[in-house]
């Protein structure tokens, strides 16, 4: 080779070492940058090679592609568990409201509604003449329909909330869908020449945040577009096309879905935030409303029965119900019992209308009020083998057990999402001391490689000046 | 194995986390003195806990009607210690009139007596604890007796008002007027006989009247005994109640209150990893080859 070829040589190690720096400069630079995966240069021996006497000599170095180090099985189960974990994460959440709506000392307090309530109609009993016992009948029982009332109202509340943070939530997944397939085209294109590795780490960044918010599935084309779908099959991305989610409210109660097209995906969403919130709303939230309105219907069924059957303080009035009767929607349906609690106006308005005597005719006759005070000790819930408050304490347990495993399932879930993702790290992410090395390996490399163009340049003056 | 300048931090941050939780749930414990504060914290203790409250509720409620249930017991016995007495004089003017050593005026001053302690016994017969009347029965409401030309009436029922004072447990606390003052021998009867035999001054008579009279005191200590075996009853209920009430704050506590000295144990060991975790992630994430590389 000539000298100039030589310099050329030089160069092209000046240049390739110039890469290494850059590139390292821009490993540094995103040490902390989220979805990041560590650049690495290739470095090749340049051809073609000269033979020589004394054997092959090379043209150099050869700088490229710079990829991208990543483990494509470890993105894919990182995607997997953070769904999971962001599902499970939700609905502890969640649950931990639900459960905040029953705690009983200083807020929900309803056992201690429900047991003033039946000792106001046990006093009323004792002393069936006293215009104080029977106010106090009808207070304590506007105070219990009221907190009966109020904890199946938050609990709407939280359906609610659930229902708007889903709508939110789709929002969001839309937007992420339409930047995946944007990255697509991106990536498309520009893989035709060289490696998209800073698209490629958006678009992988992009898919777990959409893992987060649903369950997905992806895998790559050969044009290194990735095709996102549901559980299902059904397309969200395919290439630079999305299909957008709508979150729609759907009757009775307003309850969010989510459609694709024209078809309801809601079954299909699975994990993912939106998942674990969907799965609260449809399952928790009701199941826990239903066990108050079967509360509320049974105690005022048997309230009313009671009450009917006895005598208001004038000796001759009979067969009042101390409630308003609720109808159920269907036969066995409490749904709504709840909500549809008050006191009959006639009651209500005068305690002296309570029907506290056993008989017609004496004012200090107190057994019907006894008899109401009674049901409270009486197994008239769950097919008659439950108190009222064994049946409430029976539905706190549940609660509680309820948010105790979604809260191992959380801790649980997320360790593994975590641990999965430490392991990404580990393949992926910038370390400080390697891009340390690099830099003075790079810093080295460049400076002998001038050095030698140096070394060239003196001989190329020493032969000019032979012919001289 | 190789450890990425993001990993250092994650570890450290992840072990700082759950160390940070634990030291929070001692000193929510410690500060609220309640191991379980919602139901998910032990869900079997708070159903427990919960149907230990509502005992609680049932007791206190058992103890005030207890409470009202003896205070009408003992204005009854008041009023029945008052009617011994005055039955008692009664007796004794008519045992003065017996003895024929009176003269008309004697007689008619011991008539004139019986007769004040009748009109007294009627009083007595209509009285009133916190505006419902004691004798009338379950019609308490009604004034028990009404004199009308000297013939007293009972205008009550048979039937006597009760308190519920315990589980499936109720108490007679007063007694009907019909049983007290009229079965077994009208009182205002006797005493008017008594008052006219006297009058008269006809010992025979006197001495038959008393005979009466005696029976009617009788029956007053009968129903004074009675009510008295009622009113240990009540104490000996009204102690059960305390003992009962006692045990089961005890059973609560033991449900749902924190234990002291393991709270702060746990808080004191979750302060000490802290500082630990603290001083080697210190120490940790400082150290890198860019620092010493000039």
């Amino acid at each position: 080779m000539s000298l100039f070829g030589q310099l050329h040589l030089g160069l092209g190690g000046l240049r390739a070492h110039q890469y290494g720096l850059e590139m390292t400069g821009d490993n540094i630079a995103n040490v902390n940058t989220p979805g990041f995966s560590r650049r690495r240069l290739a470095l090749s021996h340049a051809r073609p090679l000269r033979v020589t006497p004394v054997g092959e000599i090379g043209g150099g170095v050869e700088a490229g592609p710079i990829t991208s180090v990543r483990d494509r099985f470890l993105d894919s189960r990182h995607r997997l568990e953070s769904s999971v974990a962001s599902a499970d994460d939700a609905r502890h959440r969640l649950l931990g409201s639900v459960e905040g709506v029953f705690v009983e000392d200083g807020g929900f307090g309803f056992q201690e509604e429900l047991s003033a309530m039946f000792n106001a109609f046990s006093d009323l009993g004792s002393e069936p003449e006293s215009s104080v016992f029977r106010d106090q009948v009808l207070s304590k029982a506007q105070s219990l329909i009221d907190r009966m009332q109020g904890g199946h109202e938050r609990l709407s509340q939280i359906a609610r909330t659930i229902d708007q943070d889903t709508i939110r939530l789709t929002a969001q997944a839309n937007d992420l869908m339409e930047r995946i397939a944007s990255l697509n085209e991106q990536i498309s294109a520009i893989e035709a020449t060289i490696p998209a590795n800073a698209e490629r780490d958006a678009r992988d960044q992009a898919l777990l945040e959409l893992s987060e918010l649903i369950e997905v599935s992806s895998y790559e084309n050969e044009d290194g577009s990735a095709t996102v779908t549901l559980r299902d099959g059904s397309s969200l991305v395919v290439g630079n096309q999305s299909f957008a989610l709508n979150a729609v409210p759907t009757p009775p109660d307003g309850r969010t879905s989510l459609m694709l097209g024209a078809t309801d995906v809601t079954s299909l969403v699975g994990s993912g935030e939106i998942g674990g919130m969907l799965s609260v709303r449809s399952q928790e939230i009701p199941a826990h409303q239903l066990a108050l309105d079967d509360l509320a219907l049974e105690m005022t069924s048997r309230v009313n029965t009671l009450h009917r059957a006895g005598y208001a303080m004038d000796g001759t009035t009979t067969n009042v119900d101390f409630f308003v009767p609720f109808t159920p929607v269907a036969p066995g349906n409490p749904q709504g019992a709840t909500m549809a609690m008050s006191i009959n106006p006639t009651v209500a308005a005068d305690g002296s209308a309570i029907a506290a005597a056993g008989a017609a005719g004496a004012i200090g006759d107190g057994d019907q009020a006894l008899a109401i005070a009674d049901l409270a000790s009486s197994q008239t819930m769950n097919g008659g083998t439950a108190t009222f408050s064994e049946f409430y304490s029976g539905f706190v347990f549940t609660l509680g057990s309820d948010v105790r495993r979604a809260e191992a399932s959380a801790t649980a879930s997320s360790a593994v999402a975590e641990q999965v993702g430490l392991q990404k790290l580990e393949v992926s992410a910038v370390s400080l001391d390697e891009e340390a090395v690099a830099l003075v390996q790079y810093q080295r490399g460049y400076e002998a490689s001038a050095r030698f163009i140096r070394v060239v340049d003196e001989l190329t003056e020493l032969v000019m000046t032979i012919g001289a | 194995m190789r450890v990425p300048t993001q990993l250092q931090g994650a570890g450290a941050l992840t072990e700082l986390d759950l160390i940070r939780s634990r030291s929070q749930r001692a000193a929510s414990e410690l500060s609220s003195g309640l191991r379980v504060q919602k139901p998910s914290d032990d869900p079997v203790a708070a159903s427990r806990g919960n149907q230990i409250r509502d005992r609680l509720s049932q007791l206190e409620h058992y103890r005030e009607g207890t409470g009202r249930a003896e205070s009408e017991v003992h204005a009854v016995d008041n009023v029945l210690d008052q009617l011994e007495r005055l039955m008692d004089v009664a007796i004794t003017s008519g045992a003065r009139g017996r003895s024929g050593l009176s003269t008309p005026t004697q007689f008619q001053a011991l008539a004139d007596e019986v007769d004040s302690i009748r009109e007294e016994i009627l009083r007595l017969a209509n009285s009133e604890h916190r505006g419902s009347s004691l004798f009338a029965g379950r019609q308490t409401r009604t004034q028990a007796f009404v004199d009308s030309g000297g013939v007293v009436t009972y205008q009550g029922d048979s039937l006597a008002p009760t308190s519920r004072v315990g589980d499936q447990s109720v108490v007679e606390t007063t007694i009907p007027g019909d049983g007290l003052f009229v079965t077994g021998g009208d009182v205002f009867q006797v005493l008017a006989d008594l008052r006219d035999a006297l009058a008269s001054g006809d010992t025979d008579r006197v001495r038959i009247e008393m005979q009466n009279a005696e029976q009617v005191g009788s029956r007053f200590t009968d129903f004074r005994a009675r009510l008295g075996s009622t009113m240990q009853e009540l104490s000996r209920h009204s102690a059960h109640l305390s003992s009962e009430n006692v045990l089961e704050q005890t059973n609560l506590s033991r449900e749902i209150d924190t234990d002291l000295v393991d709270a702060i144990s746990r808080l004191t060991a979750a302060d000490q990893a802290l500082q630990a975790a603290l001083g080697a992630g210190g120490r940790l994430l400082t150290i890198s080859l860019m620092d010493v590389l000039g």
